[in-house]
């Protein structure tokens, strides 16, 4: 008896589903268009991290609107399941794919390999081949910006940092920072903690903490994930700071002066208009001040700044555009 | 009306009962299917264009199915290895730890056994993989018949220990300075399994794995020692009055068992990630325990159950993006297959 009120139960259900299945609406079918450009791009995280992944997002929206490409993209792909992710789009024929990772080389390097034809696009990579272009984020000139400004505005003179994982392109902003602060104010000391990941904001709260219990008075994050937790740390104890990356003012609109931003935004629009122009080749596309990679606008925080440190930051980046001041590059610990 | 209605279910379902249990799993998943387009329903979506964009991405290409078939793998060797292990009435679930155990080991062995020819060096790694998953499976079953520790707590148990062992190892000893993140240097090239098909990631340890299903499916049915698994799991007692020494069985089974786990491992390790990475499992030794009861324990059948389960994981970004159905539906259609092929099995019987 028991068994077959069971089977009434599923054999109902059963119905019902297939009734419904019935009733649901049939897939539009696309209207045949020219055929457009296909970008794709892969994440390690979401879409709207504040950080990293978002500011990628945003370019290929911005390529989107720029360039009326047709785009996809596919988010939190772990860094095992990565060359499944980047296959699956080279399989379905898109044009353009882009890697957003600084770690995932080898999945890249194998698919770009496995598909000659087709174009990719590694952001914050190292190696290039035909169809493979390279994002080299040059944050080194907003970052010294950010260092010229902490040093103006510290009253502990103590500054810290607080990193992600220690590799070239997080190095580079963070040795400009250091060389900004210090030109800014010989008398201030610089606090630096790398959390040892990339994802970790729990690790990067702390860290800030504990910079901040050593005196801190200025906090510049520098990283991807583990920055929402520095930044979260600073607006907590109300204590300034600086992002990275992407415009993180959001993440704590109380103490957040602005953030290095690092140009993917216009970086990625840039490299998806060449291909839609027909110019790509497989080059390094070095994203500096002139590119698109910006100190964040002040936002509520502009009065948190005297109008002098304003005015030298402006200058500066001035002098950077126009090539009358260099900074250099140091992208390792040597 | 209702009586004849009560009278005629109930002839059906006694009619039911006799159903082939190949015609009730594939029953089982049709339900699921249902029960999911239920979700997909009520989110607002089609399931046809969900369903059609979760097949074509799984099976619709060369590269859509090679990327199924790699996912497959490691759910049919742990499958098989759950198989063996239940049909002898030992409830592993500890394949996923001997999963983690087998990678490691294949990963130590792939690394840094240097100067060894191709072939040599892959079997070594893969034997090495199998040795590491059944080192983990000989205490629960040690215990198991030496103090009759429940094997279940045992084998789960351990599975946590293990994970926490690779951790420590990809932040300490095996670490590759030279990334970012918590993974290991490259094995040596002699010790990738070979690609079959071009362009794809499509290894050898996918032919092997069904190689083995066949195998298996040999030794369960035409061995002595198959006999004697098949036997102990039925009835204890009669397999123990019939001269059959049940512990000795079961300590055979579960090294098996285990150093399929382990195998798989060794697979992914060697075949698709070339290294040793943090999560290269997300739970395939548990997903494997339902992979193994849809398969109704039969190795071939295992075969096809595999690839239904891969194809689902393979399929859900892509149903995702195409349907804008969030991939959680797949889990709920995972759990349904779980949990109506518990049903299934208590039809049939009476428990588990």
């Amino acid at each position: 008896m028991k068994k077959s009120k069971l089977f009434l139960l599923l054999s109902g259900l059963c119905l019902l589903s297939i009734i419904l299945a019935a009733c649901a609406p049939a897939t539009p079918t696309p209207a045949a268009e020219t055929k457009k450009v296909r970008v794709a791009l892969v994440l390690d995280g979401k879409i709207d991290d504040n950080g990293w992944n978002q500011a990628a997002y945003e370019g290929l929206k911005e390529a989107e609107a720029q360039h009326g490409v047709e785009i996809a993209y596919s988010e939190e792909i772990p860094i095992p399941d990565y060359e499944k992710a980047l296959r699956d789009y080279a399989s379905q024929g898109y044009d353009l794919i882009i890697a957003h990772s600084s770690i995932a080389k080898e999945a890249v390097m194998n698919t770009a390999k496995d598909y000659p034809k087709i174009a990719f696009l590694w952001t914050d990579g190292d190696e290039t081949r035909e169809n493979l272009a390279v994002i080299r984020p040059m944050a080194q000139e907003a970052s010294y910006l950010a260092g010229l400004l902490a040093g103006k505005i510290t009253k502990s003179n103590i500054v810290g940092m607080v990193g992600g994982i220690d590799i070239p392109s997080t190095h580079r902003s963070y040795a400009a920072f250091e060389m900004g602060l210090k030109e800014a104010n010989p008398e201030a000391k610089l606090l630096v903690n790398w959390v040892g990941s990339f994802l970790d904001v729990a690790a990067g709260k702390e860290a800030a903490l504990s910079q901040i219990e050593a005196g801190a008075d200025v906090i510049f994050g520098n990283g991807d994930g583990q920055n929402i937790g520095v930044l979260q740390a600073a607006g907590e104890k109300n204590v300034l700071a600086i992002g990275a990356v992407r415009d993180q003012f959001n993440v704590a609109p109380n103490v957040v002066l602005t953030s290095v931003e690092w140009g993917f935004r216009k970086g990625i629009a840039e490299v998806v208009g060449d291909y839609v122009a027909g110019k790509f080749s497989g080059k390094v596309y070095e994203i500096g001040l002139a590119h698109g990679a910006d100190l964040s606008p002040y936002h509520e925080n502009a009065s948190k700044i005297p109008e002098d440190v304003q005015n030298l930051i402006k200058e500066k980046r001035q002098q950077i555009i126009d090539g009358k001041l260099s900074i250099p590059d140091i992208s390792s610990a040597q | 009306m209702l009586q004849k209605i009560v009278l005629w279910t109930h002839k059906r379902t006694s009619n039911w009962q006799q159903m082939p249990d190949w015609l009730s799993s594939l029953l089982v998943i049709l339900l699921a299917f249902l029960i999911g387009a239920l979700f997909i329903i009520a989110i607002g979506a089609s399931p046809l264009a969900a369903y059609g964009a979760l097949l074509r991405a799984a099976f619709g290409s060369v590269n859509g199915f090679a990327e199924t078939m790699i996912k497959a793998c490691p759910l049919l060797l742990a499958g098989l290895g759950i198989s063996l292990a239940y049909r002898a009435q030992f409830w592993n679930i500890g394949a996923e730890g001997q999963i983690y155990a087998g990678g490691v080991c294949a990963a130590i062995v792939g690394l840094y056994l240097h100067g060894l020819p191709t072939f040599a060096h892959i079997t070594l790694t893969l034997l090495a993989g199998m040795i590491g998953g059944a080192l983990l499976g000989f205490f629960p079953a040690l215990f198991k018949v030496r103090l009759g520790v429940n094997e279940m707590i045992t084998t789960l148990m351990l599975n946590y220990v293990v994970i926490q062992v690779v951790a420590y190892l990809l932040h300490g000893p095996l670490r590759d300075q030279a990334s970012g993140i918590t993974i290991s240097p490259q094995l040596l090239k002699s010790a990738w399994l070979p690609i079959v098909v071009e362009r794809t990631r499509f290894h050898l340890g996918v032919l092997l794995a069904v190689g083995l299903a066949l195998l298996i499916h040999w030794f369960i049915y035409r061995t002595v020692l198959g006999y004697q698994i098949r036997a102990s799991g039925e009835n204890r007692r009669a397999a123990r009055v019939g001269g059959i020494r049940v512990n000795w069985v079961i300590i055979w089974t579960v090294l098996l068992s285990s150093a399929l786990a382990g195998l798989a491992g060794a697979v992914e390790v060697s075949g698709v990630q070339h290294r040793l990475v943090e999560d290269f499992s997300p739970g395939y030794g548990y997903l494997a325990i339902a992979v193994a009861l849809l398969g109704n324990l039969e190795p071939v059948r295992v075969i096809f159950s595999s690839i239904l389960f891969a194809a689902l994981l393979n399929g859900a970004d892509a149903m995702q993006r195409a349907a804008a159905v969030p991939v959680p539906v797949i889990y709920v259609i995972e759990g349904v297959v779980i949990v109506l092929v518990a049903v299934s099995i208590f039809r049939r019987k009476g428990s588990l």
